[in-house]
């Protein structure tokens, strides 16, 4: 064996442009902040919001991690959008009296977060890979206890890390092991084979991965490191849950790509090896898809409904990777597009809800359908996609997942017999916790004292362009 | 082209939805424009016109095809139906005007999408479009415990579909081609699924649940009896034919194989659909109300058709006379179910009830209304002359076609059956099955007469008298254009060819 590189050369500073760009924009409105007070500080999430959406632009392209990077730049413009929207109850919330205070931190962590995710999505190595990870979670950690006023964020704040520092404890366990194992933080398939095929090392690379696994498990919302997510949903600012359900959860999926990737190119070669890591997979999946949708069932609250809903989400993506080709990134990216647009169109309308209305409970959406009849199909929409209903890039996105199951069909190890009938209760499921929503605003008659909700431009702009994105990817491929 | 047929519904919808145009003249235009269209591609195709110009939007080919086996017949009925629900529309107010009116356009661009699509998750998924207002409408504007029958309706149905895609799935898989036509090809060249048992079993459960087989039919009846007419039109009419359209398609793709794809099913089917014809033909005769005892003859009358696919099946596709008569069976009942409700619509709406009991003597006041209503009921059983009698007729016989006496000696797993389908002459499934079933003819023809007795015959009841109210042009000419595509059927089945 060659002497390894401990860490991979290849890194071009050019690679982390929009990390760079990121926390530049950062420390600028940080800056910018302590410096010019008499500035308006509702500019601060409208020019971060301005600069990730030409960064999403400028870094569109066909690659996987061009793909990646334009998704998390697109969603944190959104939830920085939702942001502004939400500055009242921010200030609110933060300071007490004086209004503006705390805008500009509340501006400045989604920028720190989201330029993790950047890095993240072109990390070769394991080293590169924690530390985006931390990254992202470190800021998380802040958005998510922001609200210090209030009880249940100040809750959330603390669970999250309390549990994310499990996670990723467990995660620098696995790293090391990696390198004692392999010799390289790299998921460089050479080093990987030579230990693989070591009878003495082989377990040991099993079990760094599964270490691996189980931090990323946390970021993607899968069992068993799933138990934050309802709390924290529920607890966190709308538009960090929003931010934590899509942005996080794309990092968390990217990472497992990082990481399994390799092992994945490897498959032909030792694949009895990697039998039992399908099989964990698997029952990951299988779990997951258990845990978030039947969780979600008998919730009330709308963001601990969303916080299982992605947890079932999470479970319907897991599945993609129990066929272990290499070709899943396509499908793993769709899926998380569907998702991401759904979910941030109904945290964006949750968030006008919960200022409006003052509640957060399902019943906030009581009557909306006589209310506010055309933001309400809008609405409908991101619902329906979420749930999977045909014509909405949601459907599709399901649809992609069964087929991956189904696809192994004639593989030896069978998990379909067990897995589909799963799937199909979970997705006839998510049919149900779903339509809850639409249940409340079409079935439930306003009480007497609601007036329409009034729902900003930014917040309708968002609803908009998200049905239309929903339903020209849904509808396009079947006609054609 | 053909894509207008979908079009056209979706942007009349927006049109009501979002700019608040009025709802019936709008779904009224819109559903003529289809109609015509749809007969227009019909007759068109048929005198030869090509196939390609049709279903291509310019140079870029859709995923619409007329060449599906019954996808003529199916989008016959569905431009028909949608246009007699859209005549026959009354709604309480404005806004219920424009749900009715959406939900109906709706449904039938999902139908037509799901009848004409040749991609396989298309099929699907123009499918799942039309039952989404179905579950809204029941949940909104249905009668009695609405609530608890939409959502029975939404979870029968939602966990059908999903254990039908998971079968189309499945086949997508093992047949390597997301189109039917291709599918056919890969069929013809002999590709089987490995798995032909499991996948045929989804898609069975998955069809049949929709088309509510025996035993998972108990939520259409009360779904029908809720339901306003037009939706309840378009859903038993129209909507519901998914299901077999779908199995017959599955059986066309394996040809002579079709035998053997279903293979380890054909037995349970006919023991089902013989629960569809004889135990909820049992249930209809015993129902008070009218709207119930049309919902539940409904579900019985799909025991035909599953009848006449068991007969194709069994053949391995070459039964051509089980074939036809199951896709004019379809269109068929489609026309007069859809007569029914609509009949029944505006029963209740002149009289304020559907019981059995407060009726009777309407005949007297409503000729009209009587003349369609007998007409009705008279399709429905399978009086000739008319549509119904056609389809049942040729399933009847077809049952026997290619039977010889004692050909092949049965094996059934019970020997009594063994003993009795030997002492008949050697009957097989099918052919006993076949007698079993034909005791539904009865049975119909008793709730029916019963029904049309009670109604419209006999003393006139005080509430009967009340109802004075004559039938408006649309009305008439809603139920006129239903009964005259039965007649026309029934007299000339041959016009469909």
């Amino acid at each position: 064996m060659s002497t390894p590189n401990l860490i991979s050369a290849a890194y071009t500073w050019g690679q982390f442009t929009p990390s760079f760009v990121l926390v530049g924009l950062a420390l600028l409105i940080l800056l910018t902040d302590a410096f010019l007070p008499r500035l308006n500080k509702q500019l601060f999430p409208l020019v971060g919001s301005l600069v990730t959406a030409t960064l999403a632009c400028f870094t569109a392209g066909s690659s996987a991690s061009a793909l990646f990077t334009t998704l998390a730049c697109a969603a944190t413009a959104v939830c920085l959008l939702m942001a502004y929207d939400y500055r009242s109850v921010v200030s609110a919330s933060v300071a007490g009296g004086n209004h503006e205070d705390g805008v500009a931190e509340f501006s400045a962590l989604p920028l720190l977060a989201c330029a993790g995710v950047c890095s993240l999505i072109r990390s070769r190595d394991l080293i590169m890979l924690f530390v985006s990870l931390e990254t992202v979670t470190l800021a998380s950690y802040a958005m998510a206890g922001y609200f210090r006023r209030n009880q249940g964020s100040v809750e959330a704040g603390v669970k999250y890390l309390i549990l994310g520092a499990v996670s990723t404890g467990l995660m620098i366990m696995g790293a090391a092991w990696f390198f004692g194992t392999t010799g390289t933080f790299m998921g460089d398939t050479r080093f990987l084979l030579a230990a693989l095929s070591n009878p003495y090392l082989s377990a040991g690379v099993l079990i760094s991965v599964g270490l691996l696994l189980a931090g990323v498990f946390f970021k993607a919302g899968a069992i068993p490191m799933h138990t934050w997510i309802p709390d924290v949903y529920q607890g966190a600012p709308t538009p960090v849950s929003a931010f934590l359900a899509v942005v996080s959860k794309l990092a968390g999926f990217a990472a497992l790509l990082i990481i399994l990737l390799p092992l994945i190119y490897l498959q032909s070669t030792v694949s009895d090896m990697l039998s039992s890591l399908i099989s964990v997979l698997a029952v990951v999946a299988a779990g997951t898809l258990l845990v978030g949708n039947l969780g979600a069932i008998p919730q009330q609250n709308t963001k601990r409904l969303l916080g299982y809903s992605s947890i079932g989400q999470a479970g319907f993506i897991l599945v993609f990777f129990i066929s272990l080709k290499p070709t899943i990134v396509g499908p793993v990216f769709n899926y998380l597009l569907a998702y991401g647009i759904a979910t941030l169109m109904a945290f964006a309308a949750l968030a006008t809800l919960r200022m409006q209305r003052g509640s957060e409970e399902l019943s906030a959406f009581r009557g909306l359908g006589k209310t506010n009849p055309r933001t309400s199909f809008l609405i409908t929409v991101s619902f329906a996609s979420l749930a999977g209903v045909p014509l909405t890039a949601g459907f599709l996105a399901k649809l992609s997942s069964f087929q991956a199951l189904v696809s192994t069909i004639n593989l030896p190890h069978h998990i379909i017999y067990w897995l589909l009938p799963i799937m199909i209760i979970c997705a006839a499921a998510g049919f149900y916790y779903y339509f809850k929503v639409l249940r409340f605003m079409y079935w439930e008659k306003p009480e007497q004292n609601d007036t329409p909700v009034h729902f900003s431009p930014v917040c309708i702009a968002i609803l908009t362009i998200g049905t239309l994105l929903l339903l020209v990817l849904g509808v396009t491929p079947l006609i054609f | 082209m053909l894509i207008w047929l979908i079009i056209i519904p979706v942007i009349a919808s927006v049109l009501i939805g979002f700019l608040h145009t009025p709802g019936r003249a709008t779904a009224l235009v819109s559903s003529l424009l289809t109609f015509l269209l749809g007969i227009g591609s019909i007759v068109a195709l048929s005198m030869g016109a090509d196939g390609t110009s049709l279903t291509h939007i310019g140079e870029l080919p859709t995923s619409l095809s007329l060449y599906l086996p019954l996808s003529k017949p199916m989008l016959l009925l569905t431009v028909l139906v949608t246009l007699a629900a859209v005549l026959g529309l009354k709604a309480p107010d404005a806004a219920a005007e424009r749900s009715w009116s959406i939900s109906t356009l709706l449904i039938s661009a999902g139908a037509t999408g799901a009848f004409l699509s040749d991609n396989i998750v298309a099929f699907f998924a123009f499918h799942e479009l039309a039952l989404i207002p179905t579950f809204v409408m029941i949940g909104l504007y249905g009668r009695g415990e609405r609530r608890t029958i939409a959502w029975r309706m939404t979870i029968y149905l939602g966990l059908a579909s999903m254990v039908l895609l998971a079968g189309l799935i499945l086949l997508y898989v093992q047949l390597g081609t997301m189109r039917f036509l291709e599918m056919r090809v890969m069929a013809a060249m002999g590709r089987m699924p490995v798995s032909a048992c499991l996948t045929a079993g989804l898609l069975l459960a998955g069809f049949g649940t929709l088309v509510s087989l025996f035993p998972f039919h108990s939520w259409a009846a009360p779904a029908y009896a809720s339901a306003p007419a037009p939706i309840a039109m378009m859903h038993a009419g129209v909507l519901k034919k998914f299901g077999l359209y779908g199995l017959i398609l599955v059986a066309c793709i394996f040809g002579p194989a079709c035998d053997k794809f279903f293979g380890c099913w054909t037995n349970l089917l006919l023991i089902l659909l013989l629960g569809n014809v004889l135990w909820v033909g049992c249930v209809t005769m015993a129902q008070s109300r009218l709207d119930t005892m049309l919902g539940n003859s409904s579900v019985m009358h799909m025991g035909y058709i599953f009848l006449g696919i068991a007969a194709f099946v069994t053949s391995g596709a070459s039964n051509a006379l089980a074939y036809q008569g199951a896709g004019m069976l379809m269109l068929a009942h489609g026309l007069s179910i859809a007569l029914l409700f609509l009949l029944t619509d505006q029963i209740e709406r002149r009289t304020g009830t559907l019981e059995f009991s407060a009726m009777g003597g309407l005949a007297h006041k409503q000729p009209m209304l009587g003349f369609f209503f007998g007409l009705a009921g008279m399709a429905s059983i399978g009086l000739p002359l008319l549509a119904n009698f056609v389809g049942e007729f040729s399933i009847f016989v077809s049952c026997f076609t290619g039977w010889e006496p004692g050909a092949t000696p049965p094996s059934y797993c019970w020997s009594w059956l063994n003993g009795l389908a030997n002492a008949l002459g050697g009957l097989g499934p099918v052919q006993l099955t076949l007698i079993f079933a034909l005791w539904g003819l009865v049975i119909s023809a008793i709730y029916m007469l019963r029904a049309i007795r009670r109604i419209f015959a006999g003393e006139l009841t005080p509430v009967c008298e009340r109802a004075t109210l004559p039938l408006s042009c649309a009305e008439i000419c809603s139920a006129a254009l239903l009964s005259a595509a039965l007649v026309l059927f029934g007299i000339a089945p041959g016009i469909l060819a």
